[in-house]
C-alpha cells in the first residue's frame, strides 16, 4: 500500500491547533492556542463559523447532549455553546473574515454580532483549569471529571446537569458529586493529572482512568447508581483497582475503547491495559498491561477508532502515527506536519482523521 | 608437370583446361618446373581463358592455382613490370591480372599453404623454413597492396565506385585476419604458434581496428590455439594486442545498469583465462590499485578482478588482501566522499563489490568489525545523495552475507532506494559467475570444443547465500495491511526526550569506546570513553564475542592514548582499562601488547605503561584468588585510592619487603644471640613463615609462559642491541616487571617452566653485563635474584645454572662491596648474598663441577692419550 497522504488540510487559524473535534453530521470544530473555535463545513471544507470561545488556549472539546459543544479552557471555564446553524444566512465565512477576526479580536469583527445572533453560551461554569489536564466526559454516565479546584494531583466528577443549565450564573462552580479522588497511598507520589477518560462498562460500571504526571495510569471503579451519590469522601463512592508506572515519563493521554484502556506518554511506549470487570475486583488482581516500544518519543493525544480496530497517535515528531488496536503493530505514518501535532480526532461515521498541529494547520485523511 | 606445362603451351578445350588445373591445385612449391608451369599459365592461359565472372569455374579454378606463394608473386611481378613499362595498351592484360590477383588473394588458404610448404618432400628442414618466412613475409609486407594499388593508379583501370579489397590496406589485412581467425579456431591446427610473425606484422599496420575485429569472436570464447599463438607474441606485441582488444570490448559493451547474461560471464571468462595465463595476478592487482578510477566497462572491471584473484599461492591472497585493503581504505576516507565524482565512487564500489565474494569469510568477518568499516557505512548512510546511500546500504548487506556474521538473519535495509534496478544491479554483482577456466583444465590438450567445455566456476569458494526472510517480530492478528512508511522516519533512541540530545552518552558497545577514545578533539567523549573504559570491559567480558573480537584494536587505542585534555586520573584510568583488557584476553592482548613493547615506535612513557599494565594485571590475578580485607580495615574510597593504588613501585617494594623480611629476622636473631626472655621461638618461626608470600597455581600460570613471559623475555633479547632498551628507566621496569611476573606465576607446573627459568637466567645475565651504574637497575637485578633464590630449589640452580649462579653471586659481591650504590642496594644485596649463602651451601661444590664441566672441552686432558 502507498505512502498515505491528507486528502484535504485545512489553514485558518492563527495560532497552533490544539484541539479538534468531529461532530455526528457534517461539521469539524477546531479549538487554538489563543481560544479560537473554528467550526468546519466538511461538505464544502470552509470555515462555517468562527469565534473566540476562550481568552486562552483551549484545552479540550466534547460534543453533549443536544449536540451542544462543550469546551474548556485554560481561562478556567467549561463552557457549553448552543450554535443554531438553521439560523445562519451566509454559507460560508470567508478566510479573509476569518484573518480578521482573530488578528484584531472579536470587537474590530463585523462577524461577532452576526456570530452572536446564533451561537450562545447554553452554560459556562468555572472549572480549575490551570493544568494541561482537558475534562472528560461520558454521555452514558452523565458526569464530567475535572481536576482538582485546588489540588493539581486530585480530580473532581461533576453533575453533567451543570453543563445543560441554562441559568447558570457567571460564577457558578457546577454541581460537583465527589471531590478528591486520589490513589492510594501505596502508589506513591504521582504529580499532577495530566489525562483523564470515562467509559461505562456491562451498563453497569463506571470506569475513570487518569495518567499522572509520574507515568502511573490508575483506574478507578464505581456503580452506575452510586455514580449520582454526592459524598465528600470519594472513597464511599469509587474504589481504585488498579495502578500502574507503564510510562517512564509524564502520561499525556489515556483513552478508554471498550474494555480496552490505552495510555501515552512523553517517553516512547504505548500502553493497552487492563480494565476491571467488577467492583469485586481488587488493586493487583489485574494482570500486566502490554507494552509497545515505538521508538517515537512524546506522543502528545490517543485515540481509537469507534469499530476499535485501529487507533491513531498524535507526536510531537509532527507524525500521526496508526497502530493495530489488536496488535499495536504499526499501521501507517501520517507525515504532513511541519510541527508537533497536539490533537487529533476520528469521524464517528467514517475513515477519516483529523490532525491538528502546532504549524496552524488541520489535516484530513482517509485510512482503511 | 612438364608434360603438363607441355600441353598448356598448345591450344587446348576447356573440359581438357578444367581437368588440368583442377591437378594443378597443389603447385606453390618453387622448382624450375613449377615456375615453367606458372609462366605458360600466366601468359598463354589467362589472357585467353579468364572472363572475369563471378561463377565461372575455370576462374575459379586458375584462382585458386595463383594463391600460392609463387604464384601470388609471379603476378605482382608481371604487374611491377607493366607499371615500369606503362604501355597503355597493355591495359586489358593488367586488368586480368588484377581481377585474377584479386580473386587469387580471396582465394589463399593459409592451412594448404602451410601443408604445401611444411610437408613438402622435396625440401630440406631449412628451405621449408625459409620458405615459410618469406612466404608470411610476402603477406605481411603488403606486397599485394602496393602492386595492385601501382598498377590501378598507373593504367586508371578502377575508379572510386569499384574497388579491390586486396588493393586497400585495411580489407586486405580484414581479409588475412579472418583467415587467421579461422586458422586459429580450427581445434586440428596443432601449430598456431607459426603465424605468429604474421600476427606481429599485421599488428603492426596501421589498421589494428580492422585486424582485431574478425579476432574478436576468437577471445570471446576458451580457444587454445590463440593461448598458445598469444603465448608465442613478444610481450610488445601482446600489450599491443590486449591495448585494442580492451579498448574495443569497452566501446563495444557500453556500461548501462542491467543484470550479467550469460554472454558477460562468457565473454568475462574468457578474457580472463587469455589474460591470467600470460600474466601473474598481482599484475592486475597493482593495476586495479593504480587505475581503479579508470572509466572502464563492468567486462572489463570484471575481467581486471577475475585475473587478480585467481591464484592457488597463499602469498598472492596475501596480496589480494592488501590491495582490498587499500581499496577500502580510499572508499572509508572521508575525503573521497566529498571530493571524488559520484563515477569515480560508483567505480571503485563496483570493484570492491565484485572484490568480496572471492576473498576469505574471516578476512570479512574481521572487515566488518573495523571501525574503518563501520565510519564507511555510517558516512554514507548519512549522506544526502541517493546513490552514495545506496552504495553504503548494498556494500553492508553483501559484506554481512559474505562474511558468515549472521547467516540465518542477515541484514537487509528495507527502504524503497534498495527495491530500485540499479540497486539490485549492483548487489547481483556480488554473486557473478565467472566462467573461468582452470589453469589445468586449459593446459590439458583434451580440451577442445567450447561445447565440451565444462563451465567451472572459480577456485574461490562461494559462501552459500542464505535466504533473506523477512523478519518481521510483529505477528497481525487482524487483517490491516500496513501502508508503507515514509523513506525519512527517524526514531528516537532516548527514551527520555527531557534529556538534552548532546549529551555525550557512555558506551555500550566496544566498537562505540573505540571510536569516542579514537575522537581526539572531543573532550567530553574522551572524558566519558575513559571513565567507562574499564567498566564496559569487565561487562562485556562476561559474554558473548564482542570484546575479543575488537580487543587488538582496543589495546592498540588505550596504549596510544594522549591526555589532551589534561583530564583528571587520566592515568590511572588508562591503566585500569588496559589492565582489565588484559585480565579478560590475556590470550588474545599479552602477544599483541609484548610484541608492540619491542616491536612499535613506543615513546618511553608507553613502555613503562606497558610494563606497569602487565606487573599489575599480574599482582591482580593472584589477588583475585586472595581474600578480601575486612571493610573496617580500609581507609574511606578516595583515601585508600590515594595511599594503597598499587603501582608497579608499591608491589616490587612490598614483594621485596616480604622476601628479604625473614633473612633479615633470622640475620638479626644470630647477630643478637639468644635471647633469654623469649619463650614463643617456635611461633616466632610460624610468623616468619606465613610472612613468607607463597606463589601459588593461579588463572595466569596456565597462560603466562606462552602470552606474556617468554615473550618479553625473547623480545628483549632481539632488542637489547637498540639503545632505547638499554636505557636504565626501561630497565628498572622491565626487570620489576619479569620479577613480579615470575614471582607471582612461577610454579613448577606451568608448562614451560624449565625454559621459563632459563630465558630469564639469561635476561639477567645480559643485564649483568651492562654493568649499569644506576643503583634502580641494579636493585631490579637483585629482586630478580631474590625471585629466582626464592622461588627455585637450590639443586635445580646449581645443576642447570651453576655458572650463571656463580657469577650472579660475584655481581652482587661486587654490588655489596661497591662505593657508590647506595644504602639501599647495599642492604638488599646484604640480603640476597645471605639467600645465596644459604641456598647454595650444600650445592656450591655441585655448582662448581658444573663450571668445570661446561668448560671441559678445552681441557688438555680430555683428549687423552690421542692428545699426546
Amino acid at each position: 500500500m502507498v505512502v498515505p497522504t491528507p486528502f484535504y488540510v485545512l489553514r485558518g487559524h492563527s495560532s497552533s491547533v490544539t484541539s479538534v473535534l468531529f461532530d455526528a453530521n457534517e461539521y469539524l470544530y477546531s479549538g487554538d492556542e489563543a481560544g479560537f473555535v473554528i467550526c468546519w463545513c466538511l461538505t464544502s471544507m470552509r470555515p462555517k463559523c468562527a469565534w473566540r470561545a476562550h481568552t486562552k488556549t483551549i484545552l479540550g472539546m466534547q460534543i453533549v447532549k443536544g449536540g451542544a459543544l462543550c469546551t474548556h479552557g485554560r481561562d478556567c471555564r467549561l463552557v457549553t455553546w448552543k450554535i443554531d446553524f438553521n439560523c445562519m444566512t451566509d454559507n460560508f465565512m470567508s478566510l479573509s473574515k476569518l484573518a480578521e477576526l482573530q488578528n484584531y479580536g472579536p470587537e474590530a469583527s463585523s462577524e461577532t454580532e452576526k456570530s452572536s445572533a446564533f451561537i450562545s453560551i447554553h452554560s459556562n461554569i468555572v472549572v480549575n483549569s490551570l493544568t494541561f489536564c482537558p475534562f472528560s466526559y461520558s454521555p452514558q454516565s452523565k458526569i464530567v471529571v475535572l481536576c482538582n479546584t485546588l489540588n493539581f494531583e486530585e480530580l473532581d466528577v461533576y453533575d453533567d446537569e451543570s453543563l445543560y443549565h441554562p441559568q447558570t450564573h457567571k460564577e457558578d462552580c457546577g454541581k460537583r458529586l465527589q471531590t478528591r479522588i486520589q490513589p492510594e497511598e501505596s502508589v506513591g507520589k504521582t504529580g499532577s493529572v495530566m489525562s483523564t477518560s470515562v467509559t461505562v462498562t456491562d451498563e453497569k460500571y463506571v470506569l475513570l482512568a487518569a495518567g499522572y504526571e509520574s507515568g502511573h495510569v490508575v483506574q478507578y471503579i464505581c456503580s452506575l447508581e452510586n455514580v449520582k451519590t454526592v459524598t465528600l469522601d470519594f472513597k464511599a463512592v469509587w474504589k481504585m483497582v488498579y495502578a500502574y508506572k507503564s510510562h517512564s515519563q509524564p502520561v499525556l493521554s489515556v483513552e478508554y475503547a471498550g474494555s480496552k484502556l490505552f495510555s501515552t506518554g512523553a517517553d516512547d511506549c504505548i500502553c493497552l491495559h487492563p480494565t476491571p470487570s467488577s467492583i469485586a475486583d481488587d488493586l493487583g488482581s489485574l494482570p500486566h498491561p502490554i507494552f509497545r516500544k515505538t521508538k517515537h518519543c512524546g506522543q502528545q493525544n490517543i485515540r481509537i477508532r469507534s469499530d476499535n480496530k485501529i487507533l491513531a497517535t498524535a507526536g510531537w515528531d509532527g507524525r500521526g502515527r496508526v497502530y493495530s488496536c489488536q496488535t499495536l503493530a504499526p499501521l501507517a505514518v501520517l507525515k504532513y506536519h511541519s510541527d508537533g501535532i497536539n490533537s487529533l480526532a476520528f469521524h464517528p461515521g467514517s475513515n477519516v482523521i483529523a490532525l491538528a498541529s502546532k504549524d496552524t494547520r488541520i489535516s484530513l485523511w482517509k485510512l482503511y | 608437370m612438364k608434360s603438363f606445362a607441355s600441353e598448356l603451351s598448345k591450344p587446348i578445350q576447356k573440359p581438357r583446361l578444367k581437368e588440368i588445373l583442377k591437378e594443378l591445385q597443389h603447385i606453390g612449391v618453387p622448382s624450375p618446373c613449377n615456375l615453367r608451369l606458372y609462366h605458360e599459365l600466366i601468359s598463354v592461359i589467362v589472357p585467353t581463358f579468364w572472363n572475369g565472372k563471378i561463377n565461372s569455374e575455370i576462374d575459379f579454378l586458375l584462382a585458386k592455382c595463383f594463391s600460392t606463394l609463387l604464384g601470388l608473386k609471379l603476378l605482382c611481378v608481371r604487374l611491377d613490370n607493366f607499371v615500369q613499362e606503362a604501355n597503355l595498351q597493355n591495359i586489358h592484360l593488367v586488368t586480368v591480372y588484377l581481377e585474377l590477383l584479386e580473386k587469387a588473394f580471396e582465394c589463399i588458404d593459409l592451412d594448404d599453404n602451410c601443408k604445401l610448404i611444411w610437408e613438402s618432400t622435396v625440401l630440406s628442414d631449412h628451405q621449408k623454413q625459409s620458405l615459410w618466412t618469406e612466404f608470411i613475409f610476402f603477406l605481411g609486407n603488403f606486397k599485394i597492396t602496393n602492386s595492385m594499388s601501382a598498377a590501378m593508379l598507373t593504367f586508371k583501370v578502377y575508379d572510386d565506385s569499384k574497388r579491390l579489397k586486396a588493393s586497400s590496406m585495411a580489407d586486405y589485412i580484414g581479409v588475412l585476419s579472418s583467415k587467421l581467425a579461422c586458422i586459429i579456431s580450427k581445434p586440428a591446427v596443432k601449430t598456431p604458434e607459426i603465424y605468429s610473425k604474421l600476427f606481429h606484422y599485421l599488428l603492426h599496420s596501421s589498421n589494428l581496428k580492422a585486424f582485431i575485429n574478425p579476432l574478436i569472436p576468437l577471445t570471446q570464447k576458451f580457444c587454445v590455439q590463440l593461448q598458445k599463438l598469444f603465448a608465442d607474441l613478444t610481450v610488445s606485441d601482446q600489450m599491443l594486442f590486449l591495448n585494442q582488444l580492451l579498448l574495443e570490448h569497452n566501446t563495444k559493451y557500453p556500461t548501462n545498469f542491467s543484470y550479467s547474461t550469460a554472454r558477460d560471464d562468457r565473454i568475462t571468462g574468457s578474457l580472463a583465462t587469455l589474460l591470467r595465463l600470460n600474466f601473474s595476478s598481482t599484475h592486475f592487482l597493482r593495476l586495479i590499485e593504480f587505475y581503479w578510477g579508470v572509466p572502464t566497462n563492468l567486462i572489463i572491471k570484471r575481467v581486471e578482478v577475475v585475473c587478480s584473484s585467481i591464484s592457488y599461492k597463499e602469498s598472492d591472497k596475501k596480496e589480494l588482501e592488501k590491495t582490498v585493503d587499500s581499496l577500502f581504505n580510499i572508499w572509508s576516507n572521508a575525503q573521497f566522499l566529498r571530493s571524488y565524482t559520484l563515477l569515480a565512487q560508483e567505480s571503485l564500489t563496483i570493484y570492491l563489490l565484485l572484490f568480496i565474494p572471492k576473498l576469505e569469510a574471516k578476512y570479512l568477518n574481521n572487515l566488518s568489525k573495523s571501525l574503518m568499516f563501520s565510519n564507511a557505512i555510517s558516512c554514507r548512510l548519512d549522506s544526502l545523495d541517493d546513490d552514495i546511500r545506496m552504495h553504503g546500504m548494498i556494500m553492508a548487506e553483501v559484506i554481512s552475507t559474505y562474511s558468515g556474521v549472521s547467516l540465518s538473519n542477515p541484514l537487509a535495509f528495507d527502504v524503497p532506494i534498495m527495491k530500485t534496478t540499479k540497486a539490485k544491479v549492483l548487489k547481483s554483482l556480488s554473486s557473478l559467475k565467472d566462467e573461468f577456466l582452470p589453469i589445468e583444465i586449459l593446459n590439458d590438450e583434451s580440451v577442445i570444443a567450447e561445447t565440451s567445455i565444462e563451465k567451472e566456476e572459480t577456485n574461490v569458494t562461494h559462501l552459500e547465500k542464505p535466504v533473506i526472510s523477512k523478519n518481521d517480530d510483529l505477528i497481525r492478528g487482524d487483517d490491516l495491511e500496513p501502508y508503507d512508511f515514509p523513506d525519512i522516519d527517524s526514531e528516537d533512541t532516548d527514551d527520555d526526550p527531557t534529556v538534552s540530545r548532546s549529551k555525550t552518552h557512555s558506551p555500550v558497545y566496544v566498537q562505540d569506546l573505540c571510536k569516542m577514545l579514537k575522537d581526539t578533539e572531543s573532550f567530553e567523549k574522551q572524558r566519558v570513553a575513559l571513565e567507562n573504559a574499564s567498566k564496559l570491559i569487565k561487562r562485556k567480558s562476561a559474554f558473548g564475542t564482542e570484546l575479543r573480537d575488537h580487543a587488538d584494536e582496543l589495546l592498540q587505542t588505550l596504549i596510544s592514548l594522549q591526555n589532551r585534555f589534561d583530564l583528571m586520573n587520566f592515568d590511572e584510568m588508562q591503566m585500569t582499562a588496559i589492565v582489565e583488557l588484559l585480565l579478560t584476553c590475556l590470550d588474545i592482548c599479552g602477544p599483541v601488547i609484548c610484541t608492540n613493547l619491542f616491536v612499535s615506535d613506543y615513546s618511553m612513557r608507553q613502555k613503562i605503561l606497558i610494563l606497569s599494565c602487565i606487573s599489575l594485571a599480574a599482582s591482580k590475578f593472584n589477588d583475585d584468588d586472595n581474600e578480601r580485607l575486612f571493610p573496617s580495615q580500609l581507609l574511606p574510597g578516595n583515601l585508600h585510592d590515594q595511599f594503597y593504588s598499587p603501582t608497579i613501585e608499591k608491589i616490587s617494594d612490598e614483594l621485596e619487603r616480604k622476601l628479604v623480611f625473614p633473612v633479615m629476622s633470622e640475620c638479626k636473631d644470630y647477630a643478637e644471640g639468644p635471647k633469654f626472655l623469649q619463650t614463643r621461638y617456635i611461633s616466632k618461626q610460624s610468623e616468619i613463615e606465613s610472612k613468607k608470600p607463597l606463589p601459588k597455581a593461579n588463572r595466569l600460570s596456565l597462560k603466562v609462559d606462552k602470552s606474556l613471559f617468554l615473550l618479553l623475555t625473547s623480545g628483549y633479547m632481539l632488542a637489547s642491541r637498540k639503545t632505547a632498551f638499554i636505557e636504565p628507566l626501561f630497565l628498572v621496569y622491565y626487570l620489576k616487571t619479569l620479577g613480579i611476573l615470575f614471582f607471582e606465576t612461577f610454579t613448577s607446573k606451568i608448562e614451560g617452566a624449565n625454559r621459563m627459568l632459563r630465558e630469564y637466567v639469561d635476561v639477567l645475565n645480559e643485564v649483568c653485563r651492562l654493568r649499569s651504574d644506576t643503583p634502580e637497575v641494579n636493585e631490579g637485578l637483585l629482586f630478580s635474584f631474590l625471585a629466582i633464590l626464592e622461588i627455585s630449589s637450590g639443586r635445580t640452580l646449581a645443576n642447570e645454572f651453576g655458572k650463571h649462579l656463580l657469577f650472579f653471586e660475584a655481581y652482587t659481591k661486587f654490588l655489596f662491596e661497591s662505593p657508590d650504590q647506595g644504602e639501599k642496594v647495599k642492604s638488599l644485596s646484604a640480603a640476597v648474598l645471605i639467600l645465596f649463602e644459604n641456598k647454595l651451601s650444600e650445592f656450591r661444590t655441585l655448582a662448581l663441577e658444573k663450571l668445570l664441566d661446561d668448560s671441559a672441552p678445552l681441557v688438555p686432558e680430555r683428549f687423552g692419550l690421542a692428545g699426546l
